[in-house]
């Protein structure tokens, strides 16, 4: 019976993220096997540069997914802030300070536009952010003129892209906050609870009283603004400014975001599985780089391991969970007359959920 | 061709646009050295030749939309099938096999997307998200010079002109008169427009979605097939990066030409439309010395107004129809 009763609490316990949580451990030791160059200070500030980028995009981008919307136009709203930065900066001789404020604005001023498109005209949200992916790119193309600026003689662009802090490069100071604000955010704010509400069942959350139109161009408005962030990072740390800046973002991003579980069809997921799903996607692309893969044959395994993970994540999970539940019937402990004795185990009680 | 909807409305605005870059740039009509007014098909022809592949595959991209999908990889997968369709005309074997191993391989990736959306239940705009970053890795990885050379044979068959029109615009034509018939005169055609418009009142007569989505997203990697092989016979060079941007292309021509974003309504006759469309305009950019870079964004403005434009109609109907039910 004891046995019985800990597969079953076993099966149950083994939430997304945790089985996440040990597939990344797993690949990073691998990782770190297979190269002695891993787990050095230099490759791991490099890369953590890096997952900035892409980690500081997956945050809103998981917010989006879990109202069930889809944000495409990410990697040319990176695209479009480089250009304005740079040129503001370089051809009209603003400050940089003041570049990067121009350019944040702009970003949120992109991100706003998406929400405001798809909650206004209520086109769908693939539709809307394919075409906005093609207008901010060309813009940014069209004032580029294809063109670049060279951004690395700028001190405070200098500092955003080399500058470090106790040896921890200055974007993390800037990521890891944000993870942990939108991450408690989500789990413990009425508007964290919205988002799941809205992906859950939209017309019930609306009786419920919540506004969804309004949520989700804030979504899609700060999915602008990481967007924004995201790009002066990278125009740090690339030290040039051009329109074919974040090209492939968005596909990085949502790999990042799928594999940390969060359900394309919305209403499930959870910052900490995207945080788990970023460290995945670039410790991969890092670890296959220093192995040697080509470039192109990265991309492939990424790819694939996109479809993979959503195949066994769509599939695979509630099958397994079916096949358990068919062969552990379920433990007697949910009926109410014995609560007193599960309330008294607390880590229990938290597994069952 | 139906008199209502998109269609007459886009044959309209087409012919006007013709005539405005009739009369402000040489496109139709220009002088000669005495002075004369002669008439000059070539430009048009020519861009009619340079968009057959894009007819062709905004034909497949129609039925996929139509059946409430959608293909993010058509770009990745005319690139790999015009890099293996020149590849295959180099090794010196018959033409016709430069014709098929593309349309082959387009058929094989229209096989994988489909068995993974329709019998592994995930939404096509993830699925066809990661096959696009796999073929065009696949592509890269395949042309590592950047770009690969067609033969002479293969692209003498595809400049050939039987009968003045040449093959290419042939093709085109009759793969898009082929699926218009399909779509219009059968039983598949018409179930089609079922599962697009509902698919659970479609599973409730008898139709099976799934298997809809799975033959409809095969289509379209066996046109992908047939215009990466269009196209490859008509330029001497593939490069490496070609495709990029298709999808966008052939879903704006196909969303400009009246089909519905949510499936369900529209035909393959707006669509060739739609294709002229942009076309045009893409020859009125030119003519107009607006720099190319300006391009993509165009397309995306036509994109987002077509769209709005589409779902402010069908709330403007559902309101006059409740008007008239009350």
């Amino acid at each position: 019976m004891k046995g019985i009763a800990g597969a079953g609490a076993l099966a149950r316990g083994l939430t997304r993220e945790r089985i996440l949580l040990i597939i990344v451990a797993g690949m990073l030791v691998a990782i770190a096997y297979l190269t002695p160059k891993f787990l050095t200070a230099t490759n791991l500030q490099i890369t953590s540069r890096y997952l900035v980028e892409v980690g500081l995009v997956a945050i809103p981008m998981t917010m989006v997914i879990l109202i069930r919307g889809i944000d495409i136009s990410v990697g040319s709203i990176v695209a479009l802030t480089t250009i304005v930065l740079g040129f503001s900066w370089s051809v009209y001789r603003v400050p940089m300070a003041l570049a990067i404020l121009l350019a944040l604005m702009v970003a949120t001023l992109c991100g706003f536009l998406n929400g405001l498109a798809i909650t206004r005209l209520r086109v769908p949200d693939l539709v809307v952010t394919l075409s906005t992916m093609a207008i901010y790119r060309g813009i940014a193309e069209g004032l580029g003129g294809g063109g670049r600026v060279y951004l690395y003689e700028d001190p405070i662009m200098r500092f955003l892209g080399e500058g470090q802090i106790f040896g921890v490069p200055i974007g993390l100071f800037v990521f890891l906050p944000a993870v942990l604000i939108a991450g408690v955010a989500l789990d413990r704010t009425p508007w964290g609870r919205a988002l799941y509400a809205i992906g859950h069942n939209e017309t019930a959350a609306r009786f419920a009283g919540i506004q969804a139109d309004r949520i989700r161009g804030m979504v899609y408005t700060l999915s602008g603004l990481a967007s924004g962030l995201s790009a002066v990072f990278l125009a740090g740390r690339l030290g040039t400014a051009r329109a074919t800046a974040g090209l492939g973002l968005e596909f990085e991003v949502i790999t990042a975001v799928v594999v940390g579980g969060t359900a394309i069809s919305g209403g499930e997921g959870s910052i900490w599985g995207s945080f788990l799903g970023v460290v995945m996607v670039t410790a991969l692309r890092n670890g296959l780089n220093l192995i040697g893969v080509p470039s192109p044959i990265q991309a492939m395994i990424i790819g694939a391991l996109l479809i993979l993970t959503v195949l066994a994540n769509e599939n695979l999970r509630l099958r397994i969970r079916g096949w358990v539940r068919r062969a552990v019937p379920a433990p007697p402990e949910v009926t109410p007359e014995v609560e007193p004795a599960s309330a008294a185990n607390p880590s229990s009680s938290q597994e069952r959920r | 061709m139906r008199w209502k909807g998109r269609e007459p409305f886009l044959l309209i605005v087409n012919l006007l646009l013709i005539a405005v870059l009739t009369a402000t740039t040489p496109f139709l009509m220009r002088r000669d050295a005495s002075g004369a007014l002669l008439i000059d098909f070539s430009a048009l022809r020519l861009l009619l030749d340079n968009y057959a592949a894009t007819f062709i595959g905004a034909v497949g991209m129609t039925l996929v939309i139509l059946a409430g999908q959608i293909d993010l990889s058509v770009g990745s997968a005319l690139a790999l099938c015009a890099v293996i369709a020149a590849q295959v005309s180099q090794m010196g074997w018959p033409i016709p096999l430069a014709f098929l191993a593309p349309i082959g391989v387009g058929t094989l990736i229209g096989l994988i997307n489909g068995t993974i959306v329709a019998y592994g239940r995930i939404h096509a705009i993830l699925v066809t998200l990661g096959m696009m970053t796999i073929l065009r890795g696949l592509v890269v990885y395949l042309v590592p010079a950047g770009w690969v050379a067609t033969s002479d044979a293969f692209k003498a068959v595809g400049l050939a002109r039987p009968l003045g029109i040449s093959t290419s615009i042939w093709i085109a034509g009759a793969f898009a008169l082929f699926v218009a018939l399909l779509m219009r005169y059968t039983r598949w055609g018409r179930e089609i427009y079922a599962v697009g418009s509902n698919p659970s009142a479609a599973t409730i007569i008898g139709i099976r979605p799934h298997r809809i989505w799975f033959a409809v997203l095969v289509l379209n990697g066996f046109t992908i097939g047939l215009a990466s092989a269009v196209h490859a016979s008509r330029f001497g060079v593939i490069q490496n990066n070609i495709g990029q941007g298709f999808e966008l292309l052939l879903i704006t021509a196909v969303v400009i030409g009246g089909t519905s974003i949510f499936g369900g309504y529209g035909s393959v006759w707006g669509t060739l439309l739609g294709v002229l469309f942009l076309a045009l305009v893409r020859s009125a950019l030119i003519y107009f010395r607006i720099p190319a870079l300006w391009e993509q964004a165009v397309y995306g403005a036509f994109l987002l107004f077509a769209v709005g434009l589409d779902i402010a109609r069908t709330r403007a109907w559902s309101r006059a129809l409740r008007g008239g039910a009350a």
